[in-house]
Parts: C-alpha cells; sequence; structure tokens
C-alpha cells in the first residue's frame, strides 16, 4: 500500500493571495501596515503642527499652579494648587455626581419599572408618560432645565432673614433650599465617635456571618430563621446603644443664615443638584424600561412551578423570579450606570467643576494643552468605563446559563 | 327507582334559568374602576395619590400653556397682558410670542431666508432618496437617485458650483473604467489597486484644477456682459434700499404711535389691577386673621408680628383714608407685639380693633370688585386688540428690514465684485510674472473672484450661518448614514478570526465607547486640524460630523455584532456548504438577516445620536440650545426661559417618538419568525 504523500509544493508569491492558508495572512500585514501608515501619517502631522506652533508635547504645565477656583470640591483646593490637583479635584467631582446619580437612577428606575407593571390603570399610564418624556428629550436639556428651575423658583438666601421672612427652612430648620445652592446639616464628629463608628462597621461583620452561619444551618437542618428581622436588629441595636452610652458624639451642624448668606452645614451647588437630579431622572427612565423587560423575561410558568412546589409568593420572587430576571436586568443596567457617569460630563453646560470642566475647560483654555488635556481626559474616562465594563463582565460570567 | 327517586325529592327544577346580568359592581364601568384602580388598600393609595400629581401637574402647566400671549412682541408686552389678566410670579404664564417672533431661526438658524427652500428641498430629496431602501415595493430604478444623491445633498445646503459634485461623480466613474480595463489583464486584486488609486489621485488633484478651469472659463465668458450688468445694479440698488429705509422709518413711527396707545392702556389698567390686588390681599389676611384666637402662647404673638409686618411692607402709601386707618392700626398692633413682655388682654383688645377696622376697609372695597373686575377685563380686551393689530406692522417691519440688509449686502458684494473683476486682466498679467509666494496669494484672490463670477449653482452660504433643528438634522442624519456602513464593517472587523483586524476594531469601538461624546467633540473643535497637514483648515460642521460619524460607527457596530451573534450558526455553514465566498455570504445570507433583526437597535442608536446632536452648543454650534442663548440675548426676550426650553423640548420629543413608534412598527412588520 503506497502512502500517497502530499506533493512537494513549492512557495510561490501568488500564493500569498490565492491560497487560504496565506492570505489571511496577507490580509493581516497589509491592514497593520495601512493602520500604521494612517497612524503615523496623523501622528507626524500633529508633530509638525505642535512644534510649528511652538508647544512641542509635554506634561509639566499638569505642576504649574492651576490660578482658578474651583466651587465644589472634596478635597483640599486653593487656586495656588497645582493643575493636576485641579484635574483630581474634578475626577472626584465626576464621581461623586456618578455614584449620587446611580443610586439615585436606580431606586427611581426599579419604582417605575415595577409600577409600570401594576394593574393600576392610572399608575402605569403615568408611568409610561415619565418613561417616555424623559428617554426623548435630550439629556443635556434636562440639565440646563433643572438648573433653570432652582435659579429662578427658590427663594434668595435673602428671602430667609428677618420677620418678613417669605421663604423658609424645612425639616425643622435643618434644610434650607435657595437658589444659590441646597444647605443641608452637616454631621460632626466629637470625641468618641470612633467607637460608633468601629460598632457600625462590627455589626456589618456580625451581619455578614449571621447571614453565613443561617445558611450552613438551613443546609444541615433545613430550618429556617427570620434571617431579615434579626440582621435588621443587628444592624441598628449595637450602634444604637453604644451612640447613646458613649453620650452621642456625632452630632449635626445646622446651616444657619447670616449676613447675606447660610453659613454652616454642607453646601450644596446649584449645578451638583441640577445635574444629578437631572442625570437621575434621565437614567430612571431607562433603568425602568431595563426592569420591566427583566420582570417580564421570567416566564410565567416559573412562578406556577414554584407555587406548585409549595412556596410562598415572596420566597417565590426572591428564589426564583429575581435570580433570573436579575440576570437579564444587571448588564444593561450596569452600561446604563456607565452612560451616566458619561454623561455627567455635560455637568460643563451648568457649569459643575467635574473633570470636563476643570483640566478639559480650564486647564485646557489657560495652558494651550489641547493634546495633552484631551489625552489625559480620555484616559481617565476610558479607566472607569474599563473598570466597570470589566465588572460587568465578572458579573457575566460568574451568572452565564450554565448550558448543557 | 327513578320514578321512586323523582318521587322522594321535594323539589326538581323543569326548566333553564334565564341568563342574568351580573351584579352591578361586577360589569361595566364600576368593575374596570375597582379592577383597575381600587383592587387593593396600596391600588386605593396609588390610585389617590396619582390623581393628586395629575391634577395638580396639570392645573399648572395648563395655566401657564393656555395664555393669549401668542402675538406678543417682547417680554414687557407678555407682562402686560398678565397684568390684564391678574397674573403673576413664575407661573403666571408662558410668553409664546418668542417662539412666533423666532421660530424661523429656532428652524434654519442664521441661514438667508431666500435660501430656506433650499434646505427644505434637500430635506424633501433626502426621504426620496431614503424611500426605496426602506419600501422594497419601489421601482428598483429609484436606487440610482439615492446613489447620486448624497453627493448633492451637500451642495444644496453649502451652495457653491455644481461642477463639484459632478467632478467627485466622476472620480468614481473614472475609477470604474480603470478597473473594467485593468482587471481583465492584471487581476481583480490589481484592478481594485488601481481603481482606488485613480479616483484618489482624482480627488486629490483634479477635482480642484477642473474646478477652477472650469470657474475661469466662465468667468471669461461672463466678463463682456458681467461688468456692465453689474455697473447697472449697482447703480439701480441704492434706490429700492432707500425707498425701504423710508418704509422702515415709516413703520418705526407708526409702531411707536402704537406704543404710546399701549402705554395709555397699560397705564389705565395698572391701577385696576393693583387695585384688585390689594383687596385679594386683605382678603386673605382676613381669612388669616379669622382663625387667631387667644395670645397666650408666644409663638402666636411671633406669628401675628410676621403677619403684620409684612402687611405694612405691602401697604405701603395707602389710597383711601379707610387704608389710612387700618394701617395705623396694624401698627398699633405691631408696637404692643413688639414690647418685651407681651401681655396677651392688650394684644387681644387691640387685635379686636384690628379685625374692626379690616371688615370697615373691606366692605366698600368689596363693592367696588365687580366693577374693577369689568374695567379690568375691558382693557385687557383692548390691549390684547391692539396688540394683534399692531402685530402686522412689526411683521412688515421686520420683512422689510431683511430685505434691505439683503439689498445692502448685495450692493457691497458687487462693488467689491465689480471692482475684483475691472482689475482682473491685470492681476492675471501680474501673476505670470510675479514670484513664487507672490503668485500663490494672487492665485488665491483671482480664484476668489472667479469662483464668484464663475458660479454656476447655488449661492454658497457659510457653515458659521448653519443651525437651529436643519442642523441637528443634517448632523444626525448624515453621520448616521455614514455610520452605518462603516458600523457593518467595524462590526464584521470585530467577529472576523483575523486577530490584528479584530485588535484594531476592538480597540477602536471600545476606545469611542469609553470616552464621552463631548470629549469627542472637543477633539473636533480644538485638536482634529492638528492631525492634518500643516495648513489646513476645515470647516467646523465637517469635523463634528466626522467625530460624531465615528462615535455613532462605534455604537452602530455594537448593534449589528448583536444581530450578527443572535443568528443561529446553521446560517453560517449554510451559505460555507452553498460554496459562497466571504462576501458574498455576507451580502446575500447574513447581512440581510443581521440587519433586520438589529433594526430596533439601529433607530435607537440613531435616536441616541439625535438627541446627543444638542451637544455641539457645547462647543458654540447654533443648534436650538445654542440658539436659545443668542435669542435671549435679545433686550426684547431677555429673561424668557421656559418657553424655549418647553419648545425645544417638544420639538425632540415629536420627533423621537415618532422614530422610537416608527421603529417597533418595523419590527413587527419584519417579524418572519415564528416565536
Amino acid at each position: 500500500m503506497a502512502i500517497t504523500s502530499e506533493p512537494e509544493q513549492r512557495f510561490r508569491l501568488g500564493m500569498l493571495l490565492y491560497d487560504t492558508r496565506y492570505r489571511s495572512l496577507t490580509i493581516q500585514v497589509i491592514a497593520l501596515c495601512g493602520f500604521m501608515l494612517g497612524v503615523g501619517w496623523l501622528l507626524s502631522n500633529a508633530a509638525a503642527n505642535l512644534a510649528e506652533l511652538g508647544k512641542p508635547l509635554g506634561f509639566g504645565f499638569l505642576f504649574q499652579p492651576a490660578g482658578y477656583d474651583i466651587n465644589q470640591r472634596l478635597i483640599e483646593y486653593t487656586s495656588q494648587s497645582p493643575h493636576w490637583r485641579a484635574a483630581a479635584v474634578g475626577i472626584l467631582d465626576t464621581l461623586l455626581v456618578a455614584v449620587l446619580g446611580c443610586i439615585l437612577a436606580t431606586i427611581l428606575g426599579v419604582v417605575v419599572g415595577v409600577l409600570r407593571l401594576s394593574n393600576n390603570w392610572i399608575v402605569s399610564r403615568l408611568m409610561t408618560v415619565y418613561v417616555e418624556a424623559f428617554r426623548n428629550v435630550p439629556v443635556l436639556l434636562w440639565i440646563v432645565f433643572a438648573m433653570a428651575i432652582f435659579i429662578e423658583t427658590l427663594p434668595a438666601p435673602k428671602a430667609f432673614r428677618g420677620d418678613g421672612a417669605t421663604a423658609s427652612m424645612y425639616l425643622g430648620d435643618s434644610v434650607a433650599l435657595t437658589n444659590r445652592g441646597w444647605y443641608i446639616p452637616a454631621p460632626v464628629f466629637e470625641n468618641g465617635s470612633w467607637l460608633v463608628v468601629v460598632t457600625f462597621l462590627l455589626s456589618l461583620v456580625g451581619i455578614w456571618l449571621f447571614g453565613r452561619w443561617a445558611r450552613a444551618k438551613q443546609d444541615a437542618t433545613g430550618q429556617i430563621l427570620p434571617t431579615f428581622w434579626i440582621k435588621l436588629a443587628i444592624f441598628f441595636i449595637p450602634v444604637l446603644l453604644v451612640y447613646f452610652i458613649a453620650g452621642r458624639p456625632i452630632g449635626l451642624e445646622y446651616p444657619e443664615l447670616k449676613g447675606f448668606n447660610f453659613k454652616g452645614g454642607i453646601y450644596m451647588r446649584n449645578s451638583l443638584i441640577a445635574l444629578w437630579l437631572a442625570l437621575s431622572f434621565y437614567t430612571a427612565a431607562f433603568i425602568a424600561e431595563i426592569v420591566r423587560a427583566g420582570i417580564l423575561s421570567v416566564s410565567k410558568g416559573q412562578s406556577e412551578a414554584a407555587f406548585a412546589l409549595g412556596l410562598r409568593p415572596n420566597r417565590t420572587m426572591n428564589l426564583v423570579i429575581l435570580p433570573q430576571a436579575l440576570r437579564v436586568i444587571i448588564p444593561p443596567l450596569i452600561s446604563n450606570y456607565l452612560n451616566l457617569t458619561k454623561n455627567s460630563s455635560l455637568a460643563i453646560g451648568v457649569g459643575y467643576m467635574d473633570v470636563t470642566g476643570t483640566l478639559g475647560g480650564i486647564t485646557l483654555n489657560q495652558t494651550g494643552r489641547e493634546m495633552e488635556c484631551l489625552l489625559i481626559l480620555m484616559l481617565i474616562y476610558l479607566i472607569i468605563s474599563l473598570t466597570i465594563s470589566a465588572v460587568m463582565n465578572a458579573y457575566n460570567k460568574r451568572t452565564m446559563l450554565k448550558e448543557r | 327507582m327513578s320514578d321512586l327517586q323523582m318521587h322522594n325529592q321535594p323539589y326538581v327544577r323543569e326548566s333553564m334559568l334565564p341568563e342574568q346580568e351580573p351584579p352591578l359592581l361586577e360589569a361595566g364601568l364600576t368593575k374596570w374602576v375597582r379592577s383597575n384602580l381600587f383592587s387593593s388598600k396600596l391600588n386605593i393609595v396609588l390610585t389617590l395619590v396619582s390623581i393628586v400629581v395629575v391634577f395638580f401637574l396639570l392645573k399648572v402647566i395648563i395655566g401657564w400653556m393656555f395664555v393669549p400671549t401668542w402675538e406678543s412682541s417682547s417680554l414687557t408686552e407678555c407682562r402686560e397682558i398678565f397684568l390684564g389678566l391678574g397674573r403673576e410670579g413664575h407661573f403666571a404664564g408662558a410668553c409664546w410670542g418668542i417662539i412666533r417672533d423666532r421660530f424661523l431661526q429656532f428652524m434654519f438658524g442664521f441661514y438667508p431666508a431666500e435660501g430656506y427652500w433650499r434646505i427644505l428641498l434637500s430635506f424633501a430629496l433626502m426621504l426620496l432618496a431614503l424611500a426605496p431602501v426602506l419600501f422594497n415595493s419601489l421601482p428598483r430604478i429609484m436606487l440610482w437617485f439615492s446613489a447620486l444623491y448624497p453627493f448633492f445633498f451637500p451642495w444644496f445646503l453649502w451652495g457653491g458650483n455644481i461642477w463639484l459634485p459632478i467632478l467627485v461623480i466622476l472620480g468614481l466613474v473614472l475609477g470604474y473604467i480603470a478597473f473594467r480595463i485593468i482587471a481583465p489583464m492584471f487581476g481583480v486584486i490589481v484592478g481594485n489597486i488601481a481603481a482606488v488609486l485613480v479616483t484618489v489621485l482624482w480627488m486629490m488633484f483634479g477635482v480642484s484644477n477642473v474646478n477652477a478651469m472650469l470657474n475661469t472659463m466662465f468667468t471669461d465668458a461672463r466678463l463682456e456682459t458681467l461688468i456692465p450688468s453689474l455697473a447697472s445694479d449697482i447703480e439701480a440698488l441704492p434706490e429700492p434700499i432707500a425707498e425701504l429705509t423710508v418704509g422702515i422709518d415709516s413703520r418705526i413711527a407708526a409702531i411707536a404711535d402704537a406704543d404710546v396707545r399701549k402705554a395709555e392702556i397699560v397705564d389705565e389698567l395698572e391701577p385696576v389691577a393693583k387695585a384688585i390686588k390689594g383687596v385679594e390681599f386683605l382678603e386673605e389676611l382676613q381669612h388669616d386673621l379669622s382663625g387667631v384666637g387667644a395670645f397666650d402662647n408666644a409663638d402666636d404673638v411671633t406669628e401675628l408680628r410676621r403677619t403684620l409686618t409684612r402687611t405694612v411692607n405691602a401697604l405701603g402709601e395707602p389710597q383711601s383714608d379707610l387704608l389710612a386707618d387700618f394701617k395705623f392700626s396694624v401698627g398699633e398692633l405691631l408696637t404692643v407685639t413688639q414690647q418685651e413682655d407681651v401681655n396677651p388682654a392688650s394684644v387681644g383688645e387691640s387685635f379686636a380693633q384690628l379685625t374692626g377696622s379690616l371688615d370697615r376697609t373691606l366692605e366698600p372695597l368689596q363693592r367696588d370688585i365687580p366693577a374693577l373686575l369689568d374695567q379690568r377685563s375691558e382693557l385687557s380686551d383692548r390691549l390684547l386688540a391692539h396688540i394683534s393689530e399692531t402685530l402686522p406692522l412689526r411683521e412688515e417691519l421686520t420683512v422689510l428690514q431683511r430685505d434691505r440688509n439683503r439689498l445692502e449686502s448685495a450692493l457691497s458684494d458687487k462693488t467689491s465684485l465689480l471692482a475684483n473683476l475691472e482689475k482682473l486682466p491685470d492681476t492675471r498679467a501680474e501673476r505670470d510674472g510675479a514670484s513664487e509666494s507672490r503668485r500663490q496669494a494672487l492665485n488665491t484672490a483671482i480664484g476668489e473672484t472667479e469662483g464668484e463670477a464663475g458660479l454656476v449653482g447655488l449661492t454658497p452660504v457659510p457653515s458659521a450661518n448653519f443651525g437651529g433643528f436643519a442642523l441637528s438634522v443634517i448632523i444626525g442624519v448624515t453621520c448616521i448614514l455614514i455610520s452605518l456602513p462603516l458600523g457593518i464593517l467595524l462590526a464584521l472587523g470585530r467577529q472576523s478570526n483575523l486577530f490584528i483586524v479584530k485588535t484594531i476594531c476592538v480597540g477602536f469601538i471600545e476606545f469611542i465607547r469609553g470616552v464621552p461624546l463631548i470629549t469627542l467633540l472637543f477633539v473636533a473643535s480644538t485638536l482634529l486640524n492638528y492631525f492634518m497637514p500643516p495648513g489646513t483648515n476645515f470647516d467646523i460642521i465637517l469635523r463634528v460630523i466626522i467625530m460624531v460619524t465615528l462615535f455613532a460607527a462605534a455604537y452602530m457596530a455594537e448593534v449589528i455584532r448583536g444581530g450578527l451573534a443572535a443568528l443561529p450558526t446553521g446560517q453560517y455553514e449554510g451559505a460555507d456548504s452553498l460554496g459562497l465566498d466571504y462576501w458574498q455570504s455576507q451580502r446575500l445570507i447574513i447581512m440581510p438577516q443581521a440587519l433586520k433583526i438589529s433594526i430596533p437597535g439601529i433607530v435607537s442608536t440613531f435616536i441616541g445620536v439625535f438627541k446627543d446632536t444638542v451637544l455641539v452648543s457645547i462647543i458654540g454650534l447654533l443648534d436650538p440650545i445654542g440658539l436659545s442663548n443668542a435669542v435671549r440675548a435679545d433686550a426684547a426676550w431677555n429673561g424668557v426661559v421656559w418657553e424655549i426650553y418647553a419648545f425645544i423640548a417638544f420639538m425632540f420629543f415629536i420627533f423621537c417618538f415618532a422614530m422610537s413608534r416608527y421603529s417597533m412598527y418595523l419590527e413587527r412588520k419584519l417579524q418572519t419568525g415564528h416565536r
């Protein structure tokens, strides 16, 4: 039996094009060359242009004093601080509004999404109107609109003064809503407050340990403990006990009207509030649709089967419906968080100093370093986005349907 | 047996009962209300809360929206109208006059008025070009129009020579011819390369040179007739301008005259409105005071003191004796309440005096109220009538001023063109003997003159004049249309198993999706010129379109990738087994199905991009939001906020809502699979 070996084929140049074994390589090499050439052309143009303008690429400007003030900040900053610190203030402001926005948007979105499925005709219609109204109008419009509402309709600080005051503070004179911003009480940590904080952290650990123990016990014996109430008790009781035993070390500093303006408390500028609320309400409309779709995606048979097994409604919800709905809800939810974070760059429309406003706005205009500023700015957003999508991918992997 | 049973039973029904109406609670409206609104405790609460919310929202919004301010011509006039209606404050009403006044601006920006038809026609033709793509039932020959129209779309909007789009199309035709010639000789791949090479070379060198040549040709041909006609135009123009000026002056005088008469009406109206307001204030005060009892509580006294202070401030200079008396007793009570240790009894005494005085004061005033109200509504009617009478005058004035501006700019354009044309032979002679750098400058000057004189086409419109919803639509539609093929390529690249191509595509998509659009727009406004060869400076709208297209393409790629992923593997395998090559299987099998699945995603990407076009206001383009600042800079409308936002929001809502509904309809229509 003669073994027919493959005929020795000499490599010819034409095979690069017509032989499928080599063609993909050829295409890739050509694509890479084209890509490199294109990028190289752009970069050489940029280098030539920058050289012509006399500002070669360099990041030294980040360490020069910024020379401008930032009115809403989470860390220490003066106009003498360097530009990188201004950028850091901006990043923190971006994260602040993003985190606040994600929390509020989730709460609102879940409530609206569930209410949209309600069998109450008027409520579900109202929620539909809300969702459609917010989804179909640009978010920038909502932001400037919210800003205009606060500036135009809230009273000026002087309206709170004197006998003829036309405005008053809310919640027992602790919250003042003015056209300059909102003043809310600030927590004051006195001696001994660390005790309360430590107790709080310990009780969190306790809740976690208890949850593990309860689950282990249920697995072993089948006994189900009223975990929710016990966890609630662990959450509140030790902290409150320590708080009163230590002599109420954590107090509140209330805002007070002094001179022309309020002093004390936490001052949230209008721009922050407007941005926060507008982003939250806008994103909540999208989240509501996601939640609705997620709940609808769990087929009715699932809950019927759970009832047939004898599970009570709340356990059906917790053990059968939610885990399946969440698998549908979470990925788009996180990509909406991502959108909210990116949309927070519209802060520049109302003058809130996020990283686009500091690094991409004033620093860029003052130093004239467009290339460097925008590079860093994009890099920052890219890092935030990639972190969030890494989290999403990890979650997706964990909850992926195990198909057989 | 059966008989026995029959007899043992006490009663057996022998006939069927007639059908009965369901109980009243279980039928019709009642049942619907019970099951949809009040089915449980929670639902009852929700329903009541919603009704209250809806009621208050509607009350505020309807009260604000439905006001007769459509014909007003300034914010002051709106306030006068509200005075006649007895409204004031933030929620007095909308000043719709601004929308009437600036509607065209919100639609077209600062595009010249005589060119509005160009925008409208280009959009209409665009719909016509889209029609055969969207609806298969239309004759296929229309696709030729769809293919050619994109080249003429920018020409309609920006104007300029008709040669330009034709020359660009010619470049593609040349490429095709090169392919047909080369391919049979050296193979398909070389043919493709030759085609691309010929097209690129033609675009880089051919188009501008041939265009300049044609310009020169036409200029030379027209030179003889153009100079005299320009000269006669320049002589003739000042006369109509002077006529228009006379017309404008007479209108301005007439409007000033009308404004004097309107001021008279307002002068009459103001005291009436004030008197009514005063009575309303006193009635409110009476109501407030009627609930006050004993004064043994310090808080009560403080509250009273506040009310009294407010009253004293509000009364100001009293107009009648009765009011003066009343103010005096208020002051007395105020001094009593301001004492260190207040005696409840004395407060009570003064308080009784005060309420008595209030009653006495109010009684005659209240008697006048019907007459005053009649007077106010009569004056308000007169004011509205007057405003609508003077509206035509104002509109005439606007038209006249617009015409005069147009004639004046035409005059100055023609004068400078004439001067340039007269110099043209000399300049050309100078160019031929000039040094290199001088020659370039002269060439530019000659090119400009010849471009103007040899124009065969539409008057050019600079990008700075674009704005309003037209700009949003231009950016949105252009970007989506270009991003669709780009997105398809990116999606295919991302799905491909060529490592380098895949890496480049993934990197691009993730980068664009990871940064906010505003940073890309910053790149467009500040950075994009840096990446071009030194000396290029291209148009801001074009730069924005490039960046928004890249942005949209990345999102589009993800949408289409979703569609590709949703296709069963059998489709790919089936295509392979038929012996189709990669592009054939994509074109014939994969893409038609994948695109159909992605339609909802494509439309929602389009809606997103269309909404995102408002971001261009941040880099200084005059989209509706950018325009709103420009409009508010006008002294007549300084201070108008809500109306503009409400109008813009309404327009966007209409566009986007309609599109999302259309995509749902399309989704249902294209649903051929069975689930």
